[in-house]
């Protein structure tokens, strides 16, 4: 007897079979690897999650999950301003409140407590980790053990005004000084910020273009003895340059001082920019009716500029899928990593018309046909890019030592310090940081 | 007092006395003791050996720290004046009878009843350079400001969370003050008038001294809140530029949820109580003696 439900779950499957391609061998393979006969079956996961489209989605492919193993899976959604929060209540709490839950990068040291190390479960279910890009894995790593799979991540890219770009004869820059150049172009004939990046303090939302500045000049943020490197002369220099274009070239909107990233996108879809480099995820938002002025027609992207005879790089941000120490339901909950984390549901995902999210976290479907012919080729980019890219050795003192850094930045962006004497205070405090352990 | 009747009453307030220990004491006993331990969470979930009172040294070690002391020293001062100003003023334009008077009187407590956080993000959007209604506001009607970044300039940072907060409260204390500007006799403004006192001498000399308590029952109120100034350098400036518009408040939720430091963190919780208990006893004193001659 066909109940309900099951017509329901099947009707779905056969909607996503006709509509999208591979849905239906998508979640055949998604299944595959679960354990048979059901042994978990009447278990429920609670699972801590930031607010995201991407988990909404995955929420929304749970039933097939359900249907296949008996485990039911409970969402728990904080915004992002809250999610650090919640999850260090929980880290001390260490009730077992949640199974699992959704760490981004930056954190993971600081909250190593709360997540169980997954590596041998990861080789039980014969997760091949090849799949991932390196940074990514390493971002969900501490100590050498991957406490987590890496589930969401994002590569900056470079939107500009395809339209305006067109319409004066400009190429994408490649360089931080055809930024400016185009920037005084479009400044001077269409009466339009270059290009709108954050300065203010947010979550350390001033430093992310910056880490590419400072890579691109040689420098980086710490040296091989974890002791700050950001204040030698190249790092001073590619700091400089970042607080030229807000103070001296004058290419960004005047308000970008106090901008968070959000201020940046919405500069930018408001008409009142014609550059952000940005997460691409912020693509969707970029082309949503509900909220900009831009159409699809009118917003390219490209990699992010780099110096004169430097490659391009992006700086990553990764949030990672992984169990809790207090969990008392490990193994049901890994099985719900297992599947949700099969390149098949990403692939769902990617395809779905309902969904415009771009994120993809596996080389699979960064290098899918498919996959790119919807985004425009975005993945095979973020694919190259994340093949050279650099990390940040995030440790536990990271979101500390972070602080210092965006305090100098914002100091340096309103005035009220030089480059120098702000970096140079930043290096101070963080040497303190680590001295204190 | 019979035995049982005094078990009765212990009893009976034994309830109260549970949920006052547990919410209000337990927490203060629970942060003393966490302020002088080693409790870093990047380490260990839990707190671990006991370190004197090495804590509350590193604190006044930290440059932050003593920011954090001016930074809300200097928006106490000019948060307290703004806001107690502009309700008395408020207040004494709002006391007569009159149509205008009690519809204003109504609506009024309107701003009180948003949540803090709230109005920093709305205060970030209003004051938004591109878009925002304040900034193109000012501008507009003051070009010298054309040029500002509200939230970019330490000043103006500044002033942008003192006007957030002083829209929040004045209202409240407006209606306090009108509450004590009601019960002044008609017979000494009469009095003064027949001496032939002016508008301002009628102000000053008559009338605000007869609700001095009452205005300073509402300044230290607001002391007190204004000295937890949180929510809105957490939605409105984060503290910025720098770490200019940085309170104590805010430089305690950094130490503990940022640095993971809940030691430290527990042993400035614990001088900002000291602080506000201060403050309190000034408070309570002032309230309780007008109780003592209050009719039975």
């Amino acid at each position: 007897m066909i109940n309900r439900r099951t017509f329901g779950l099947g009707a779905a499957t056969l909607g996503f079979g006709g509509l999208l391609p591979g849905s239906a061998w998508s979640q055949a393979a998604a299944l595959a690897n679960l354990k048979p006969g059901k042994p978990h079956a009447g278990t429920e996961i609670k699972i801590l999650c930031v607010v995201a489209t991407q988990f909404r989605a995955h929420e929304a492919r749970a039933a097939a999950f359900t249907e296949a193993t008996g485990i039911t899976v409970k969402y728990t959604y904080v915004p992002f301003a809250n999610m650090r929060e919640a999850l260090t209540a929980e880290m001390v709490g260490g009730t077992g409140g949640y199974d699992m839950v959704v760490v981004m990068d930056q954190w993971v040291p600081s909250l190593a407590n709360l997540m169980e190390p997954m590596d041998e479960r990861i080789t039980t279910k014969k997760i091949d980790l090849k799949r991932y890009p390196e940074a990514f894995l390493k971002l969900g790593q501490v100590g050498g053990k991957q406490l987590g799979l890496p589930t969401r991540a994002h590569v900056q890219l470079l939107f500009y005004r395809k339209d305006l770009f067109a319409k004066h004869n400009l190429q994408a820059p490649k360089t931080w000084d055809d930024v400016v150049k185009i920037s005084k172009v479009l400044q001077e004939k269409e009466n339009i910020a270059g290009i709108a990046m954050p300065y203010g303090k947010n979550q350390g939302q001033n430093l992310m273009v910056w880490y590419n500045m400072l890579w691109g000049r040689g420098a980086d943020v710490f040296d091989a003895q974890g002791m700050p490197a950001f204040a030698s002369e190249a790092g001073l220099k590619a700091t400089q340059d970042y607080i030229d274009m807000l103070r001296t070239h004058k290419v960004t909107p005047a308000a970008a001082v106090s901008f968070n990233e959000q201020d940046a996108v919405n500069s930018m879809r408001g008409g009142n920019a014609a550059m952000v480099p940005v997460w691409w995820w912020v693509r969707g938002g970029l082309l949503d009716p509900k909220v900009s002025k831009l159409t699809e027609e009118q917003v390219g992207f490209a990699p992010l500029p780099s110096y004169p005879g430097g490659k391009s790089s992006t700086y990553i941000n990764c949030w990672i899928y992984a169990l809790t120490k207090g969990s008392k339901n490990k193994d049901a909950a890994m099985e719900f990593v297992t599947f949700v984390s099969d390149p098949s549901v990403e692939r769902d995902i990617l395809l779905d018309p309902k969904e415009s999210d771009v994120v993809a976290v596996q080389y699979p479907n960064l290098r899918d046909a498919d996959v790119n012919k919807r985004f425009g080729g975005m993945h095979t980019f973020a694919a190259e890019a994340l093949q050279n890219t650099k990390v940040v050795p995030y440790s536990a003192d990271w979101p500390q030592m972070m602080e210092a850094l965006e305090t100098a930045m914002s100091e340096a962006a309103s005035g009220a310090k030089s480059v120098p004497d702000a970096f140079k205070a930043a290096d101070a405090a963080i040497r303190r940081i680590v001295r204190r352990g | 007092m019979q035995a049982p009747d005094r078990f009765l009453r212990y009893g009976l307030i034994a309830p109260a006395l549970v949920l006052v220990i547990g919410t209000t004491l337990w927490p203060v006993v629970s942060a003393v003791t966490t302020s002088l331990r080693d409790w870093r969470l990047k380490r260990s979930s839990l707190p671990q050996k006991w370190v004197g009172f090495d804590n509350y040294l590193v604190a006044f070690e930290e440059p932050e720290f003593w920011n954090a002391v001016k930074v809300t020293t200097t928006f106490v001062i000019l948060d307290v004046l703004l806001t107690v100003c502009l309700a008395l003023a408020v207040a004494l334009l709002l006391r007569r009878a009159g149509v205008l008077q009690s519809l204003v009187r109504a609506v009024i407590i309107l701003p009180f009843a948003v949540s803090p956080a709230l109005i920093g993000v709305s205060f970030r959007f209003m004051l938004n350079g591109e878009h925002g209604v304040l900034a193109r506001g000012f501008a507009a009607t003051f070009p010298w400001l054309s040029d500002v970044v509200w939230l970019a300039t330490p000043g103006y940072a500044m002033a942008a969370l003192i006007a957030s907060d002083v829209w929040h409260w004045f209202p409240y204390l407006t209606l306090m003050f009108l509450g004590g500007l009601a019960a002044i006799p008609k017979e000494t403004e009469e009095a003064a008038e027949l001496d032939g006192a002016n508008g301002l001498q009628m102000i000053f000399l008559v009338i605000l001294p007869q609700i001095r308590s009452i205005i300073a029952v509402g300044a230290i109120l607001k002391t007190i809140f204004a000295l937890k100034m949180f929510d809105q350098v957490a939605t409105l400036t984060g503290g910025g530029p720098g770490i200019t518009t940085q309170t104590l408040a805010h430089y305690t939720y950094a130490v503990g949820f940022v640095h993971y430091d809940m030691g430290l963190a527990s042993a400035l919780a614990v001088i900002l109580t000291a602080i506000l208990v201060t403050i309190g006893i000034f408070y309570i004193r002032l309230v309780l003696p007008q109780r003592e001659h209050s009719a039975p």
